[in-house]
C-alpha cells in the first residue's frame, strides 16, 4: 500500500516537472480546460437553453463528439491485435498507450454525455442500485452499462502494466490476457451498442439502416488510426520514447485497407438513399444537397469527402506515403473528415427534416463550441500527463528504487 | 472470471432486478354509464321570432321572387341549390313551423329533424356524437348541441376564420 | 357476423393486436419498477435530496410532494394551486380521434392546451400542418402557415399530438423509466425523475415531446390552478414533457381541453371499451387513418373522415 502510494507520488511529479514548452502546453490546454468548464457550468446552471438546440433538433455537437470518440475508444483494439494475438513485441509496448488513449477516449465521451443532459443533478437515476435502469429496453440503458465496463477495463488494463513495470516485476498473464481479449470483444460492443442506439429508431430514417453497425466500424478503423498514429508522431517527437516504424506502418497500412472500405459502404448508402428517391431520404438530401436554403452541412460533407479521397491517394502512392510529413497531413485530413461524416453528419441529419418534415438547421454556438473545445483540451491534458508518466515507467526512468520500499 | 467481468455481471444483475417489481396501482371507481344525452334548445336566430307575430294576418304566397324587406338572410343565401326557396324548409301551412322534404311539420327547437331529412347521414353521425360540438362529460351527461348552434341554415358552410399564432420559425423556440 | 362481433372484431385488430388477451395493461406496467434514489443536492431544500420514482411514492410521500410543489408555486408566482393525481379508472382506455374533414387549421387547439397546460410560450404539445389537397404527406408539410383567414383553398390541415402508442418507442427509449403507459394508456412523464437526455424526444415519429430548455415562466395570471402531478403542474427545467389527454381533466370525466376548444367539432374523446362511446362508433361506423400506421407504434389516436 506504501509502495502504491509511493508510486503515485512519482508519478505526479514526473507529470509536474517539465521543461518549458512542456509547461506551455500544458499551462495553454489548462486554460482552455478552464473555459470549457465555464461554458459546461452555464449549461448547468443557465439550462440548455443557451446552445443552439431546440425541440426539432434536440442532439446536436455534444452527441457528434461522442459518436466519434467512441470509435476512437474502440479503435484501440487494432492494436492489441497484433501485440495479444500475433504476440509482436513492438506492440506490446504501445498497448499502454493505446490503452491510455482509450480510456481518455471514454472519459470525453462520458463528458459530452453528462454537459448535453437537461439534468445532470439526477445522473444517480442511471446507477444501479441508486436508480432505475430501463434494461432491457432502453439502449441508452445499454449503452451506459458497456461504457461502464469500458472505462472499468481500459483503466485496469494500462494501471496493472505501468504499476507492475515500475516494480521490475514481469506482469501475470493471468491478470492480462483475459482483461485485454475482452477489451477487444468490447471495442466492437461499445460501437454496436452506440450504432444500435441510433438505428433502432424507426422514427428517424436516416439511421434506421442495417448499414450503420457496419459503418460505425469501418469509420471508427480510420479515425482512430489516424488519430493514434498522430499522437505516437508526437511521442516520437516530444515524448523521448522512440515508437517503432512497423508500429507506423501497420497503422498506415490499417488506414489503406479500412478508408476504401469506408467510402464504399458510404458510396452504398449515398447511392441508396438518393436512387431510391422517397419522401424517407430526405435527411440524406439534405446532409448532401441542403433543403432550401439550409446549406450549411452539404459544404462540410463535400469536403470531407474531398479530404478522405486526397488521404487516399497519398496512402496508396508509395513515394508519397514513406514521407512522414503527407502521411501525418493524410492522418490529419481523416480526422476531421470522419469528424464530419460521422459526427455532425450522422447526427444532425437525423433530426432534419423532423418526424413531421419540419426543417430546422441547427449550428453549434459559441458557448457549445467553447465547451466542446474544454473537453478536448481535457482530453489532451490527461493524454499528456498520462503518456509522460507511461513513458516514463516504460523506458525505465521512473522505477521502484531500492531505498524506496 | 477477472473482476471486470465480475462488475459486468453485478451491474446487469443490479440493473434488471429493478425491473421485476410489479407496479401496485389503486383504480379509480369504473366511469358510470355514459348514455346520456340532453339537447340543448337553441335561442332564437332573428329578433322576430316568431314568424307568427308579423305572418299571422297575410296570405303566404308560395311563388318564388325577390325578397325586399328584411327576410334577406344577414350573411346572405347559400344552401343547396340555386333555385331555393323559403317554403322549401318554411311550413307553408303553419309559419311557425319548419317541414321536412317530406313536409312533416317540425319544430323550430328541432331543427336536426329537417337538415337530417336532407343530409341523413349528418343526422346519424350526430345521434351517435360523431358530428358536432361534445359537450359534458365522456363518461357522464352529454350535452348535445342542434345543428343550428354553429351553423347558420341559410348559409350553413362555415365561414373562414382568424387562425391563432404560428409557432416560430426556429422551432418553438423564442 | 353479428355487429357486436364485427365490433369487437375491429377494436381487437386495431388496439389489441398484439395481445391475445386484454392483459396489455398490466404488460405496459410490469417493467414499471423503481427504487428509490437520492439526488445530488442542490441546495434547495431537504426534500428533494429524497426524490423518489412516481410510481414508488406512499400516499404520505405524495401528499407532503404536493404540498411542497404547491408551496413553491405561491411562493414564485403568488398563485394558489392545487396539485393532484387523480388515478386511471379500471377498464378505461381512451382514445382520441380527430375529423380531417372537418378541421379547418384555425389552431384554437393548439392555444386552448397551451393554457389548460401551463405551458410556456416556447413550447406547445400540438403542432396543426398544412398539407396540399390530396396528400398527406408530412415532407412537404407547412407549419408556420399565417395566414388572414383559414382554411386555405386547396389546402388541408393535419393536427398531430402525442398519439399515446400503445407500443411507445419513447417509453423503451428512457433509460431510466422516467416515462411509461399508465393503465388507461396515457403516457406520462415524472418530470422529477427525467433526466433529460433526450433520448425519447429522438425516438418519438410524433414529434411529440418537449424539452423545457430553460425554466418555463408563465404569467402568473395564465396559470392554471387546477394541477396533477403526472400533468399540467408547472414542468422543472431540464426535463421532457409532452400531451397527457389532459389526464386532469379525462380521468374526472371532462372531455380533453383541445375538444372543447374545437370550433368545427373535429375532435372526439372517449374510453374505447365503452360501447356507447364516441370513439367506440367513430371506429364501428368511419374509414379511419392512423398517422404512420407502418412504424408498428399502434397509436390510440385516429383520424377519420366524417
Amino acid at each position: 500500500m506504501i509502495r502504491y502510494l509511493q508510486y503515485l507520488k512519482s508519478c505526479a511529479g514526473c507529470v509536474l516537472r517539465g521543461g518549458r514548452n512542456y509547461y506551455l502546453w500544458m499551462g495553454g490546454l489548462f486554460v482552455l480546460t478552464f473555459l470549457g468548464g465555464i461554458s459546461w457550468y452555464h449549461h448547468i446552471a443557465d439550462g440548455l437553453g443557451i446552445t443552439n438546440m431546440s425541440n426539432q433538433v434536440s442532439w446536436g455537437i455534444g452527441i457528434a463528439n461522442f459518436v466519434y470518440f467512441v470509435g476512437v475508444a474502440a479503435s484501440v483494439a487494432l492494436l492489441i491485435v497484433p501485440a495479444y494475438i500475433y504476440r509482436i513485441e513492438e506492440f506490446k509496448a504501445v498497448v499502454v498507450l493505446a490503452e491510455i488513449i482509450a480510456v481518455i477516449s471514454v472519459v470525453m465521451c462520458l463528458s459530452f454525455i453528462i454537459s448535453d443532459l437537461g439534468r445532470p443533478d439526477r445522473l444517480l437515476h442511471l446507477s444501479p442500485g441508486l436508480g432505475v435502469i430501463n434494461l432491457p429496453s432502453s439502449h441508452l440503458a445499454w449503452d451506459v452499462m458497456v461504457f461502464s465496463v469500458q472505462l472499468v477495463l481500459s483503466l485496469y488494463i494500462p494501471a496493472y502494466l505501468l504499476y507492475k513495470r515500475y516494480l521490475g516485476q514481469a506482469p501475470n498473464l493471468a491478470f492480462v490476457l483475459p482483461p485485454v481479449m475482452l477489451s477487444m470483444l468490447w471495442a466492437v460492443i461499445i460501437h454496436t451498442v452506440t450504432a444500435f442506439l441510433l438505428s433502432a429508431l424507426k422514427s428517424r430514417d436516416f439511421w434506421n439502416t442495417g448499414l450503420l453497425a457496419p459503418r460505425f466500424l469501418v469509420s471508427a478503423a480510420v479515425s482512430g488510426p489516424a488519430i493514434i498514429l498522430l499522437c505516437f508522431a508526437a511521442i516520437n517527437r516530444y515524448g523521448g520514447m522512440r515508437i517503432a516504424d512497423r508500429v507506423f506502418d501497420y497503422l498506415a497500412h490499417v488506414l489503406r485497407v479500412m478508408l476504401p472500405v469506408n467510402l464504399f459502404l458510404l458510396g452504398c448508402e449515398v447511392f441508396t438513399e438518393l436512387h431510391s428517391g422517397t419522401a424517407v431520404t430526405e435527411s440524406a438530401r439534405y446532409l448532401f444537397f441542403g433543403l432550401g436554403e439550409h446549406t450549411l452541412l452539404p459544404k462540410f460533407i463535400w469536403t470531407a469527402i474531398v479530404f478522405d479521397v486526397v488521404a487516399l491517394v497519398i496512402l496508396l502512392v508509395p513515394r508519397w506515403r514513406q514521407q512522414p510529413r503527407l502521411l501525418y497531413a493524410s492522418c490529419a485530413l481523416l480526422v476531421f473528415s470522419i469528424w464530419v461524416e460521422k459526427g455532425m453528419g450522422l447526427v444532425l441529419p437525423g433530426f432534419t427534416p423532423s418526424p413531421l418534415g419540419e426543417v430546422v438547421e441547427y449550428v453549434p454556438n459559441a458557448s457549445e463550441i467553447v465547451l466542446t473545445i474544454g473537453i478536448l483540451a481535457a482530453g489532451a491534458l490527461l493524454f499528456t500527463a498520462a503518456a509522460k508518466v507511461t513513458i516514463a515507467v516504460q523506458t525505465g526512468r521512473l522505477r521502484l528504487q531500492e531505498g524506496d520500499a | 472470471m477477472t473482476r471486470s467481468s465480475c462488475l459486468l455481471a453485478l451491474l446487469c444483475a443490479s440493473g434488471c432486478n429493478q425491473g421485476i417489481e410489479p407496479m401496485k396501482r389503486d383504480f379509480a371507481d369504473p366511469p358510470p354509464a355514459s348514455s346520456v344525452v340532453m339537447v340543448e334548445d337553441h335561442p332564437a336566430l332573428i329578433p322576430t321570432f316568431p314568424c307568427s307575430s308579423c305572418h299571422a294576418d297575410r296570405e303566404p304566397d308560395p311563388r318564388p321572387r325577390k325578397l325586399v324587406e328584411y327576410h334577406t338572410p344577414k350573411n346572405g343565401f347559400d344552401h343547396g341549390t340555386k333555385d331555393g326557396w323559403c317554403y322549401r324548409c318554411h311550413s307553408l301551412e303553419n309559419i311557425d313551423r319548419l317541414r321536412t322534404t317530406l313536409g312533416t311539420p317540425v319544430a323550430f327547437s328541432d331543427p336536426q329533424d329537417l337538415c337530417g331529412s336532407c343530409h341523413g347521414d349528418k343526422l346519424i353521425d350526430w345521434k351517435a356524437g360523431l358530428h358536432g360540438l361534445n359537450r359534458g362529460s365522456w363518461n357522464g351527461p352529454k350535452l348535445r348541441q342542434s345543428c343550428t348552434f354553429c351553423h347558420d341554415p341559410h348559409k350553413p358552410a362555415f365561414e373562414p376564420m382568424v387562425p391563432e399564432r404560428p409557432p416560430d420559425v426556429l422551432g418553438e423556440r423564442t | 357476423m353479428t355487429p357486436e362481433a364485427r365490433l369487437g372484431e375491429l377494436v381487437r385488430l386495431r388496439l389489441g393486436r398484439h395481445d391475445t388477451r386484454r392483459g396489455f395493461l398490466k404488460t405496459a406496467l410490469a417493467g414499471a419498477a423503481v427504487a428509490s434514489a437520492s439526488t445530488a443536492c442542490d441546495g434547495a431544500g431537504v426534500e428533494k435530496l429524497l426524490s423518489k420514482h412516481y410510481l414508488k411514492l406512499t400516499d404520505e410521500d405524495k401528499r407532503k410532494l404536493f404540498a411542497r410543489i404547491e408551496a413553491e408555486v405561491l411562493a414564485r408566482s403568488g398563485v394558489r394551486v392545487t396539485v393532484g393525481d387523480p388515478q386511471p379508472m379500471a377498464g378505461v382506455e381512451f382514445v382520441h380521434a380527430l375529423d380531417l374533414s372537418l378541421c379547418n387549421g384555425n389552431r384554437r387547439c393548439v392555444e386552448a392546451c397551451a393554457r389548460e397546460n401551463n405551458l410556456p410560450d416556447d413550447i406547445r404539445y400540438l403542432r396543426v400542418v398544412e398539407v396540399d389537397a390530396g396528400t398527406l404527406e408530412l415532407a412537404n408539410a407547412e407549419h408556420a402557415y399565417d395566414p388572414e383567414l383559414v382554411p386555405r383553398s386547396g389546402k388541408n390541415y393535419l393536427p398531430v399530438q402525442c398519439q399515446q402508442c400503445k407500443k411507445p418507442p419513447c417509453v423503451d427509449a428512457c433509460p431510466v423509466k422516467a416515462t411509461w403507459v399508465e393503465p388507461d394508456g396515457i403516457v406520462v412523464v415524472d418530470y422529477d425523475w427525467c433526466i433529460g437526455c433526450r433520448y425519447c424526444q429522438a425516438a418519438c415519429p410524433y414529434y411529440a415531446r418537449r424539452f423545457n430548455f430553460r425554466e418555463p415562466s408563465i404569467e402568473p395570471s395564465r396559470i392554471n390552478p387546477d394541477q396533477a402531478y403526472l400533468s399540467n403542474r408547472i414542468r422543472p427545467a431540464g426535463v421532457v414533457e409532452k400531451c397527457t389527454y389532459c389526464l386532469h381533466r379525462t380521468r374526472r370525466g371532462r372531455y380533453p381541453a383541445c375538444l372543447e376548444a374545437c370550433p368545427t367539432g373535429a375532435r372526439k374523446f372517449g374510453n374505447i371499451n365503452d360501447e356507447n362511446s364516441e370513439v367506440r362508433r367513430m371506429l364501428e361506423r368511419k374509414r379511419t387513418y392512423v398517422l404512420k400506421e407502418e412504424l408498428g407504434t399502434v397509436p390510440r389516436f385516429f383520424y377519420f373522415f366524417g
